[in-house]
């Protein structure tokens, strides 16, 4: 009986371990948000709000889209696949709407983007060094 | 002393306006997207045209996009799209301009632009319409021309609830209908095609001044409504004397006045209403001038309404269509005699299914019935009512 807990615990550990967030949300020293709500992060990154509560312009920026880190930060934070966002960003571009944020093709060159820019926010992978920018919690 | 004061102001105020903030960098961003569009597509109707084209197969249209921001407030567009239809280089140009844009409620442009007067305008581009079919009252740019060349001032106030604007003058190609698909039904849908319907002849493509307007009021994603106009100096209007046994077609200067509301409703992405409705009419009064009849007013309606699902990948859609438009001025004893219009009203009820499975692919299944109805004044000219099916599939490939 005891082995078969042990058995269970080992699996249901396991399967929460997958599921841990394998990105960092980060943004510029500068800026006073400690969290960011879903909603808030979706807004910012579909450019339907440009303003950070303290009124800094947002500059939100993406990796390419065959980051495995931009693939689970789409899914669970913007709710969407990266081809559903992709085809988002063909539908706005084509109607004369926004353009979709710059793409970085690695961490180092988003968490330099961020450390450059005071409204910008950038997601990196989970083990990424953060050193010089801000990591907020995403809820 | 006054006067050099207010010189000064009015040369510095230009170049405030221009400034730049030069503390962050800005990056020049690139960005460039398009479509490539083939077809395969079936009807019924019992004549069309000089051939009896029921099916056809092969590339419908490439359309190619690319924007370059050099500055932060300063976007650079154009927009190329080609069909195998296309008449020429000029025609190929759907959209090039500059867009400077002051702040948010402020946005001025120059170039040429998709007639921008409502959401539907942009099925025009592929992947944008879930049907492989382009709307009646999109298609047969009759209400409203395709592009208009000059300038643009465009912006949008609010936040959760915002309000939108676009004002665009400048010139316009004078055609109607403009074919596309394989078998050039698309934009023919009511059938009549007499001679010297505007769009038919390259010499009468004349470019002349009209401009358009548009506000929306939307609530988020949720719900939109707007209001949309266009005027032009030059009708869509073509006068055609049968009397001497030989068609010859006249365009009196005439003008375009046209309106429409469109609402939208999106919930959650999921389901999406989309529907407009739009009026307007042509007058003239150069066949007064001929002593053929008083001020001669041709009046057109249409409306479009949509139910799509959206589910991720697969988007079912059901859509309904009604357009009637005064072709034009029918002379059977000669431009002197009495007058007969030559019209045809046309609805189409359909539905279908779009399948995105990655970014790259989009497959479309579309089938609708259709119905013209025509009046005297078509058949006297010979033009038969008609009740026909059309089917298409459609294969969209982006990058």
């Amino acid at each position: 009986m005891k082995q078969i807990v042990f058995i269970i615990s080992l699996i249901v550990g396991f399967a929460f371990s997958a599921e841990a967030q394998n990105y960092k949300v980060i943004v510029n020293q500068s800026n006073s948000q400690s969290t960011i709500t879903k909603k808030e992060a979706s807004s910012f990154f579909l450019k339907k709000k440009s303003k950070w509560a303290s009124g800094e312009k947002v500059k939100a920026v993406d990796q390419t889209p065959k980051s495995t880190t931009r693939s689970s930060f789409s899914s669970e934070v913007l709710g969407k696949s990266i081809g559903q966002i992709r085809a988002f960003w063909q539908q706005s571009v084509f109607s004369g709407g926004a353009t979709p944020p710059q793409e970085m093709k690695s961490d180092a060159e988003v968490i330099q983007y961020v450390k450059a820019n005071k409204g910008a926010i950038g997601y990196v992978s989970a083990g990424a060094n953060t050193a010089g920018v801000k990591v907020i919690t995403v809820q | 002393m006054k006067f050099y004061y207010l010189l000064l102001v009015a040369l510095i105020v230009p170049f405030s306006l221009f400034s730049q903030d030069e503390e962050e960098e800005w990056q020049p961003q690139t960005h460039v997207t398009g479509y490539i569009n083939t077809i395969a597509e079936y009807n019924t109707v019992d004549s069309w045209r000089e051939a009896n084209k029921d099916v056809g197969i092969g590339l419908s249209e490439v359309g190619f996009l690319a924007s370059y921001k050099p500055l932060e407030k300063l976007e650079l567009k154009s927009t190329l799209v080609y069909s195998h239809l296309t008449a020429n280089i000029q025609a190929m140009v759907v959209e090039t301009y500059a867009k400077y844009g002051f702040n948010k409620s402020l946005n001025v442009s120059a170039g040429k632009f998709l007639a921008p007067l409502s959401p539907i305008n942009t099925y025009f581009y592929a992947p944008l319409n879930p049907s492989g079919v382009l709307p009646m009252l999109v298609g047969h740019f009759y209400i409203y021309p395709q592009s208009i060349s000059g300038f643009q001032v465009s912006g949008m106030a609010g936040d959760d609830m915002k309000v939108e604007y676009n004002v665009t003058y400048g010139n316009y190609t004078t055609k109607g209908h403009m074919s596309s698909g394989i078998t050039s039904m698309i934009g023919y849908e009511d059938l009549i095609d007499f001679p010297g319907a505007p769009g038919k002849t390259n010499e009468e493509q004349n470019y002349d001044l009209g401009g358009s307007g548009r506000v929306a009021f939307k609530y988020g994603d949720l719900a939109s409504i707007g209001a949309n106009m266009f005027t032009g100096t030059r009708a869509t209007l073509a006068a055609v004397d049968y009397s001497t046994g030989e068609q010859v077609v006249t365009y009196p200067t005439s003008q375009k006045n046209s309106f429409g509301v469109d609402a939208h409703l999106n919930v959650n992405d999921q389901f999406k209403l989309n529907a407009e409705y739009w009026t307007g009419y042509n007058e003239t009064n150069e066949l007064v001038d001929l002593g053929a009849a008083d001020e001669v007013k041709l009046e057109y309606d249409g409306y479009y309404v949509e139910l799509i699902y959206n589910t991720g990948k697969f988007t079912p859609f059901a859509r309904y269509e009604q357009l009637s438009d005064g072709k034009g001025v029918i002379a059977l004893a000669g431009l002197t005699g009495p007058i007969m219009v030559a019209n045809a009203s046309v609805s189409s009820i359909g539905g279908g299914i779009a399948y995105r499975p990655i970014y790259e692919v989009l497959l479309k299944f579309d089938y609708r019935l259709l119905n013209t109805e025509m009046d005297d004044g078509a058949k006297a000219i010979g033009m038969e009512e008609d009740s026909y099916s059309h089917i298409m599939l459609s294969t969209v490939f982006s990058f």
